[in-house]
């Protein structure tokens, strides 16, 4: 009878042995997110996605993200994530320095950038703003930053203090408490805010439409890899489930995506805005 | 077993409720505090940091993280009841509108986010500890519930797998213990659940259990063993009269077995105690058994003391022992009734004193006839000392001084229990032995088996003596030393007695009666001296005894008759060799008195049984054998045949019929005349009786005389003979032959009777007849019995006047010499001596001789059976005066007779 469950032992032993070098065998490939909202919203957002992935692909993925989006871009310049959900805009200097690609975006999230003021805060016209402080996420935004910096120089020929509080959300917020009296965010974002802030703001003026974040991946993540990717998304993308999660990000309807999708952005002469970071 | 379950578990649960007590009233309270403060501490600490961290979002407008971090730090701490955030110039950052005053508000907590010196906004944090209290109370009160719970359950949980494990298997095998305890050994030991980890206790309750079964037969069996033992004990010792006793001095402890209370005639109910043990002992010896008592108290050792006990019946005697252990300090012994040893005690004193000092000699053996006891007396008479006796077999019982046969009947006897009495042989010290009259008693014990013998003896020697003297004169010749008539008839007797038995019967062997008579016996003692006869006797019986073997018997029947029995026989032949043996050996000639002398004799047979069954009829047919041998010529034997047997008859008849015809008158007289040989006158006659018996005829008198003699009618006979011829005188004298003699012979039996005198002398008067005129004739034997008293009745004859006659003078053993003694008057010759006169010269010296003699003796003779005239002449010529014979006259009868005398006138004139 002791001889019998020593045996047992032996075997539950074995079992819970073997499982960890099962998972040890697979590859692993860094997926870094572009922070957009505070990283713990990014977080909650991306990891479930993360999580449903990892067990369809045939490897594994860690989220990455970074502090602030200026910290973001400048990882993503030095190469250091194999795959990344990154700003349109970002894609050009991205694929010019280290040759990442576009493989997947949401086709139906073509969105704008909004500037949005406090509902009650006595500013009702764009020209306001002149001389005043505007929040913006960050220097490179193509929608919520960059798009809208042009239009207020170009279009409203405003001066304004630019201030980069690292996140859509926060420029809400900032807008929100009055701490800024306008800010710049993306369509997409702001309707992912809550209520209570969404009912605070007002939006004074939209950019034209910039294409959605897609999902770039590095050159040394093999052909494989990325094929594997795209399939296991597409494949997920059909699932109620793993569409309600995307939807949170906000993605509405992915599809495979390419550089000439984002070449144009070259075209709306955006460089004067852009800001390489050190 | 739920008591105990109950004790097993109430601590547990007593544990459990103290746990809970103490986690609610003591540690939930102090820890209530110290999580106040901890909360406290942490609170501001985490304010404090968060400061800290919120500097960079608010230096860099990222009010999202800002938002994020509070937003999830006031989610996560939900006793923050509010996290307020405003700038530096007091614009409220966090939240996004000013809450309302809260009043459940513990504390509040205030820092500055600054950046160097610089404030760059102010973080104020009100705290509700309260609902996080309470619901941290809450949920410990739910741990604590859950672990009361818990712990119920593992209470409950133990409680069963201990009522399940322990408890019941030990109320199962408390049952089988139990039912150990009633004595059931055997019922099964319920089973265990397994792995209860009550193996080992089950294996050692089972072990125990049979371990104790053991014990307990083998104590059974012990108990009761001894149960019975002390039953046996009790029983044993109330049947013994036998109680124990114990005694501790010390203390003055008294203890008695049940059996003592009857000994000590105590009440039944009374407590046995020292005193009490004394209650009913005589006064007088209680002194002496409570000295005895303190005694080996004192002293140890131990006593031995009888005393009386009074009861209702009397005194009883108690034997009591006692010994006493130093060890233990207590004494103990035992009381015994020995009332009924002491009454035997004393029986047997008597009685032994009646033994030892009995004029018996007294010999107590055992069974084997080993000598355990003899007594003085014993001693005494045989001059062995006791111990010289003891152990030693009694020569009394041994074969060596009795004979087989004897000695077979006696141990049988006595081994069959019965007694035995006989005369035995006893040996002195001396080695002499002496005769005793021996009593042996078989002495059986309770159950009836032999154990000893009692032999009493009395000395009989001299009774013995006295006896074999008494027996040798009673049943032996004192003379010859033969057995005599009366042993003669007893051998006989006994012979014919085992000839009766039907073994004897069967071998055929028979014996023989032998009577034999020295031919003229009469004659040598009268010759020779009576002391020459009885040396002649003597010494014929010697040489009889020599003639015969052993076992056959010699008597002497009377005067020179022997009777001889010889048995067994084989054949006539043989007792014919053995008659003419005995013939020889009498024959040969003896030496007595310094002179040879040689006899004859005749010998009778009788054969037993062919010749009788009867000693009477044997010794008559041999009587008449010899008398026949006698009448053949003497010297010679003869076998009794049927012709003698005939005489028998006849001797029977007669004795029958001889009274009868004497009151018939069938007897009568003839006369036979008795001549002057001289002168030729005759002068008288013999009376002859004779028989006219009506069947036979005329019976010549030695036919009937012998029996009349035999039988003693001759008395009567010989009366009415005297009578008779007293008439005949009395019938001659009226005739006037007044002077005519009868003479009338006498038997021997007639002659010794002592009424002959009277009864003549009274005839004689009552015919009136002269004495003279009677002559009594009388044969020589018949004196030869006794002489003296023979010649009295001659003498007392002689006086009456009657003249006395010897008839048939020769031919006995008369003898002259004794002839002159005695008081006769005529003698008369015998015709044996007359009838060859002349052939026989030497009867005619006889004769002449005869009648000389008788002459000197101043006798007168008659001549008997003279026939012839030579006869007449020659008797005349010798000068015998008178005769009688044929020549004469034959006997005539009294008419005939008168006719033959001369005319009275001539009588008359002369």
């Amino acid at each position: 009878m002791k001889y019998c469950s020593l045996c047992w032992l032996w075997g539950v032993l074995c079992i819970t042995l073997l499982i960890p070098i099962q998972g040890v065998a697979k590859d692993i490939y860094s997926f870094a997110i572009v922070p957009q909202y505070s990283a713990g919203d990014t977080f909650r957002v991306w990891q479930p996605i993360i999580r449903q992935l990892n067990d369809a692909l045939p490897f594994h993925l860690t989220l990455e993200t970074a502090p602030d989006i200026a910290t973001f871009e400048e990882q993503c310049e030095e190469g250091q994530f194999d795959f990344a959900f990154i700003d349109p805009y970002h894609v050009l200097s991205l694929n010019r320095n280290q040759g990442y690609e576009p493989i997947l975006s949401d086709r139906e999230g073509r969105t704008s950038g909004v500037l949005v003021t406090q509902r009650e805060g006595g500013i009702t016209h764009i020209n306001q703003l002149d001389n005043q402080p505007v929040a913006f996420p960050s220097p490179n935004s193509l929608g919520a930053s960059m798009m809208l910096r042009r239009d207020l120089s170009e279009l409203f020929q405003l001066s304004i203090k630019p201030r980069y509080v690292k996140s859509d959300s926060s420029v809400y917020l900032n807008v929100a408490l009055g701490v800024t009296v306008a800010g710049g965010g993306g369509q997409n974002t702001l309707e992912r805010q809550p209520p209570h802030i969404q009912d605070q703001l007002q939006v004074i003026h939209r950019t034209a439409d910039v294409p959605a974040h897609p999902i770039v991946v590095h050159p040394k993540v093999s052909l494989n890899a990325r094929q594997a990717l795209v399939d296991v998304i597409l494949k997920l993308a059909q699932n109620e489930k793993f569409q309600a999660l995307l939807r949170k990000v906000p993605i509405y309807q992915l599809g495979p995506a390419s550089f000439s999708d984002y070449a144009s952005l070259q075209q709306l002469g955006l460089e004067a805005y852009y800001e390489v970071q050190h | 077993m739920r008591s105990f379950q109950t004790k097993l578990v109430l601590p547990l649960v007593l544990l459990v409720v103290l746990i809970g007590a103490f986690v609610e009233f003591y540690w939930l309270p102090s820890w209530q505090q110290q999580e106040v403060e901890t909360r406290i501490t942490e609170d501001r600490s985490s304010l404090e940091l968060l400061g800290k961290v919120l500097r960079a979002p608010i230096m860099t407008g990222d009010l999202a993280t800002v938002y994020d971090l509070l937003d999830q730090l006031t989610v996560e701490r939900s006793h923050w009841q509010t996290l307020i955030l405003t700038g530096k110039d007091g614009v409220l950052l966090y939240p996004l509108s000013r809450p309302d005053d809260v009043i459940d508000v513990s504390h509040v907590l205030n820092t500055e986010v600054r950046f160097q010196d610089q404030v760059l906004a102010k973080l104020t944090l009100s705290i509700n500890l309260t609902p996080y209290l309470e619901a941290e109370r809450d949920r410990l009160r739910i741990l604590e519930l859950i672990m009361l719970a818990v712990a119920l359950a593992a209470v409950l949980l133990i409680a069963w797998l201990q009522r399940h494990l322990v408890l019941k298997p030990i109320e199962h095998i408390s049952g089988t213990a139990r039912q150990i305890a009633k004595g059931d050994f055997y019922s099964p030991i319920p089973v265990h659940p397994a792995r209860s980890g009550l193996d080992d206790f089950f294996h050692a309750f089972r072990v125990m259990r049979d371990s104790i079964a053991e014990k307990h037969e083998e104590l059974s069996q012990q108990i009761t063993e001894r149960e019975n033992a002390e039953r046996r004990l009790n029983d044993s010792q109330r049947v013994a009269l036998l109680g124990c006793w114990e005694w501790h001095a010390g203390n003055n402890s008294f203890w008695c077995s049940e059996s003592m209370y009857p000994i000590m005639h105590l009440p039944e109910r009374m407590l046995a105690d020292y005193e009490g043990f004394f209650t009913n002992i005589h006064p007088a010896d209680v002194g002496s058994v409570k000295a005895s008592f303190d005694h080996i108290a004192e002293t140890g050792g131990a006593f031995d003391v009888e005393f009386r006990v009074n009861t209702a019946n009397g005194l009883k005697f108690v034997h009591m022992i006692g010994q006493h252990d130093d060890n233990s300090g207590r004494s103990f012994g035992t009381c015994q009734d020995v009332t009924e040893r002491k009454d035997i005690e004393s029986s047997l004193r008597k009685l032994s004193s009646a033994i030892t000092y009995s004029g018996s000699s007294v010999m107590i053996t055992d069974i084997i006839g080993t000598i355990e006891y003899v007594n003085p007396k014993y001693t005494e008479a045989t001059g062995y000392q006791l111990n010289e006796l003891l152990g030693q077999q009694p020569e009394i019982l041994s074969r060596q001084w009795m004979s087989a046969g004897k000695y077979e009947t006696l141990w049988q006897s006595i081994l069959a229990g019965k007694n035995w009495r006989g005369e035995l042989q006893s040996l002195r010290r001396d080695g002499t032995t002496f005769w005793s009259l021996v009593s042996i008693s078989p002495i059986k014990n309770e159950f009836g088996e032999l154990t000893h013998f009692v032999i009493v003896l009395e000395d009989v020697s001299e009774l013995k003596q006295a006896h074999a003297k008494m027996e040798q004169l009673a049943l032996y010749d004192d003379l010859t030393g033969l057995a005599n008539r009366r042993l003669f008839y007893s051998k006989l007797g006994n012979l014919l007695d085992k000839l009766e038995e039907p073994t004897q019967h069967a071998t055929g062997k028979t014996g023989a009666v032998m009577l034999l008579d020295l031919d003229y016996f009469k004659t040598i003692n009268d010759t020779r001296g009576h002391h020459v006869g009885d040396e002649l006797l003597k010494a014929v019986a010697l040489r009889l005894r020599y003639a015969l073997h052993e076992e056959d018997v010699a008597a002497r029947l009377g005067g020179d008759e022997f009777a001889l029995l010889i048995s067994p026989v084989e054949s006539e032949e043989q007792v014919l060799s053995i008659a003419e043996r005995i013939l020889a050996a009498v024959t040969r000639p003896f030496n007595l008195d310094d002179a040879e002398m040689q006899v004859t004799t005749s010998l009778g047979i009788a054969l037993v049984p062919k010749d009788g069954t009867e000693p009477d009829s044997l010794l008559k047919h041999a009587d008449l054998a010899m008398y026949q041998a006698k009448e053949m010529g003497r010297n010679q034997c003869r076998f009794f045949t049927e012709s003698l047997h005939e005489q028998l008859q006849t001797y029977m008849r007669f004795t029958r019929e001889m009274p009868i015809a004497l009151e018939n008158g069938e007897f009568f007289l003839n006369y036979q005349p008795q001549v002057d040989l001289k002168s030729g006158d005759i002068i008288g006659a013999e009376a002859l009786i004779r028989w006219q018996h009506p069947e036979l005829g005329m019976v010549p008198p030695p036919a009937f005389i012998s029996v009349a003699e035999e039988t003693g009618f001759i008395i009567p006979l010989g009366r009415w003979v005297v009578a008779a011829a007293c008439k005949a005188l009395r019938e001659l004298k009226t005739c006037g032959q007044g002077h005519m003699r009868i003479s009338v012979n006498l038997s021997a039996r007639q002659f010794r009777d002592p009424e002959l005198i009277s009864m003549i002398s009274q005839i004689l008067a009552d015919e009136d007849i002269s004495p003279d005129l009677l002559e009594i004739e009388i044969t020589e034997t018949l004196l030869m019995h006794d002489v003296k008293q023979a010649i009295a009745t001659l003498e007392q004859l002689q006086a009456l006047g009657i003249t006395v006659a010897i008839d048939d003078f020769g031919i006995g053993y008369s003898s002259f010499s004794y002839l002159k003694t005695l008081p006769i008057n005529v003698l008369k010759v015998d015709r044996e001596f007359i009838k060859d006169i002349p052939e026989h010269l030497d009867d005619m010296e006889i004769t002449a001789a005869i009648i000389s003699m008788a002459h000197r003796l101043n006798l007168s003779v008659v001549a008997e059976g003279i026939e012839t005239e030579v006869q007449r002449v020659f008797l005349e010529e010798h000068d015998c005066e008178y005769g009688q014979g044929y020549l004469f006259s034959r006997p005539l009868p009294l008419e005939q007779f008168k006719a033959l005398l001369p005319e009275p006138a001539e009588y008359v004139t002369d």
